[in-house]
């Protein structure tokens, strides 16, 4: 229920092309996700068809522009995007994270025209499916303890290391993703490759199984062993990672955020809808002062997330960064939002809230990721602190 | 083949609707392209895939109905007519028909394709009339049409009474779309970003030479007198007790308060 604004201007659809992209994901979800997603959720399966249809429409290509076979849409569009999807299948809302923003959108931006040239149609399309490496075994938040190795030999770079937690790492059981942004160290910095499945040395480790969440996003450890990689496929120059890293950083957080959005709105949905059908002793369940607590609260922290994360999504450059205290406050916020809210989604539907008929129990599950990947909320915590040490006058 | 698309910009029903003092709440509403138009218009665009031509797409309101002529433009119409005039505000079906008679003389069409009714008055009304106001052969209610006809001719399956009638038109004509007649396509994103660049063109009703007696309220011959709330669902009943009372509880109720049995 929302009244216009009197200046006109939607927050959430600030543009006609944003309210008819909400439009079209929103059938898109309910005609062809929704009927899908519990199912891959239990089986652990990645929807390799379901995929490519996010290509054909276009998706997978959100941000880049026109003239190179995408969408050209801005950081408001990759919010709605991922918002909608998530709200029916977090899972495939974190595959397509991982492909368009953190392969495309950082591969478009840091490519040379051969690069693009090469690998662009591929992963637009969704005939490829692309992913990154960054953390290892032994390490993740701590970048500068990266163990994986380039060395160069000719016309190559030999690639040595291991990558865990890689979203997209593999499609099934046997086979690796198509093509991965992979992060290693050249002497004391760190260098960004493009590595494809055609790459001699380069093999899948292991599917990782058992995820409390997100399981019909396929998530992979990758081995390198002596990978050839053509120093064409270097990604900028030697030592560039820390740049591509922080250009992209501000878009995967929000597009992070914006799942916690979906999420949420899910549950909330969810929960509202039980609460006014069961009853409780001789009436609705939402007549009673403690559920009231719960769609309260809900409603209340799900809208101020939202207000956070658009807002700072039309102030979102992609071509420029200097987000980052607001891309780390947004997910900060909203990912603990999100778990909070399925949480009490659980609670008002009691029983049913704990099977997975009723979705708010894989919504659940899938909300304690966020916490975790793409920055652990300690990560963000850090980063705030230290630049606001940084500018005490944050406020304008 | 040069194709039209009336298309109406009507309330998502799916929002809840409040009705006040007979009225319709305004606020929080959301518009969307009324849904067998959705048919209508891909129709029209399986047509011009299978053989060229050109598709345009029109809507008579206001300011608030472009957005839905944007989505027919994302969904793949290459041109869009807005009859954006406050006079026609209030028109009934015989009015909408008036004004888009007055469109589809200004070009040259070889088939006009509308939805079976749309999605807000549900009259079902507008293509027929338009079709009489233009002369033109009709076909109600398509639920098939056949892509490889020859030259000026088009075969269309109907829903009859029971049973399907193959139809074969003469060009030009008007046929309304069933929803079965396909599955509409969702706009892609390079749609939407298309549409943008797509030529938009607004008229008034003196830009079509109408006068504003002949349409909106003025011109109705029907008013409505106000809108009313559905009423809400009666609770269920529930019945107890051994099967065999029960049982027969339920059957007397089915004979005597459903019927069902006459």
């Amino acid at each position: 229920m929302q009244q216009q604004a009197p200046s006109g201007y939607d927050l959430f659809q600030p543009t006609e092309e944003a309210a008819l992209l909400r439009q079209t994901v929103r059938q898109f979800v309910e005609r062809e996700v929704e009927p899908q997603a519990a199912r891959h959720e239990r089986e652990e399966r990645f929807n390799r068809e379901l995929f490519r249809r996010l290509g054909e429409l276009g998706l997978l290509g959100i941000t880049v522009p026109e003239d190179w076979g995408g969408a050209g849409m801005d950081a408001v569009a990759a919010v709605i995007a991922h918002e909608e999807i998530t709200a029916s299948d977090p899972g495939l809302g974190l595959s397509y994270l991982a492909h368009s923003m953190l392969f495309v959108n950082n591969f478009f931006h840091n490519s040379n025209q051969t690069q693009r040239e090469k690998y662009l149609e591929k992963v637009l399309s969704g005939e490829w499916v692309a992913g990154m490496c960054m953390s290892e075994p032994e390490g993740g938040t701590d970048i500068q303890a990266m163990r994986s190795t380039a060395v160069k030999s000719g016309g190559n770079y030999i690639l040595n290391g291991r990558k865990m937690w890689v979203t997209n790492g593999c499609l099934d059981d046997h086979n690796p993703g198509d093509v991965f942004l992979v992060y290693a160290r050249t002497g004391a910095k760190i260098s960004t490759f493009v590595v494809d499945r055609t790459m001699e040395g380069f093999s899948l480790g292991q599917k990782i199984r058992d995820k409390a969440g997100m399981r019909s996003s396929p998530t992979a450890e990758l081995v390198f062993s002596d990978c050839r990689v053509p120093a064409e496929n270097l990604l900028g120059a030697e030592g560039e990672s820390l740049i591509h890293m922080m250009r992209n950083l501000e878009l995967e957080r929000l597009t992070l955020a914006a799942m916690a959005l979906g999420i949420a709105r899910r549950c909330l949905d969810e929960m509202n809808r039980y609460a006014g059908q069961r009853t409780a002793f001789g009436q609705p369940i939402n007549q009673f002062g403690q559920i009231q607590r719960h769609i309260g609260e809900s409603y209340a922290e799900f809208s101020a997330g939202r207000c956070l994360v658009y807002d700072v999504a039309r102030r979102l450059r992609l071509e420029q960064p200097g987000m980052r205290l607001e891309t780390d406050a947004a997910k900060l916020y909203t990912a603990t939002m999100a778990k909070n809210v399925a949480d009490r989604a659980i609670q008002v539907l009691g029983g049913y809230g704990y099977v997975g008929e009723y979705s708010v129990e894989r919504l659940w599950r899938a909300a304690k990721l966020l916490e975790i990947g793409g920055g652990t909320m300690e990560a963000h915590q850090k980063n705030i602190t230290r630049d606001l040490s940084r500018n005490p006058r944050f406020f304008r | 083949m040069n194709i039209l698309v009336p298309v109406k910009s009507v309330v998502d029903v799916e929002l809840n609707i409040r009705v006040k003092d007979s009225h319709i709440v305004e606020d929080g509403l959301n518009y969307i392209l009324s849904k067998w138009d959705e048919n209508a218009l891909e129709a029209a665009l399986q047509l011009k895939e299978a053989g060229g031509g050109e598709v345009t797409a029109v809507t008579v309101g206001p300011a608030r109905s472009g957005e839905a002529l944007r989505k027919a433009m994302a969904m793949g119409a290459d041109k869009g007519i807005h009859i954006n005039d406050p006079a026609t505000e209030g028109s009934d079906s015989w009015g909408y028909a008036r004004v888009l008679e007055a469109v589809a003389r200004k070009g040259s069409y070889d088939l006009i394709i509308t939805g079976r009714q749309s999605q807000d008055t549900d009259m079902g009304s507008t293509g027929a009339f338009l079709a009489a106001l233009l002369d033109l052969p009709l076909v109600v209610n398509v639920i098939h049409m056949e892509r490889q006809s020859e030259a000026g001719r088009l075969e269309v399956h109907r829903k009859g009474d029971g049973d399907t009638e193959v139809i074969e038109l003469a060009l030009p004509a008007l046929i309304t779309a069933n929803d079965s007649l396909n599955e509409p396509r969702l706009a892609s994103l390079k749609g939407i970003m298309a549409a943008k660049k797509k030529p938009l063109e607004t008229l008034t009703l003196a830009d079509l030479s109408l006068d504003a007696s002949q349409v909106g309220a003025q011109g109705a011959a029907i008013e409505i007198m106000g809108f009313e709330a559905p009423p809400g669902r009666a609770a269920g009943k529930k019945f107890e007790g051994e099967p065999e009372e029960v049982t027969a509880q339920v059957v007397g109720l089915l004979a005597s308060e459903a019927k069902i049995f006459t």
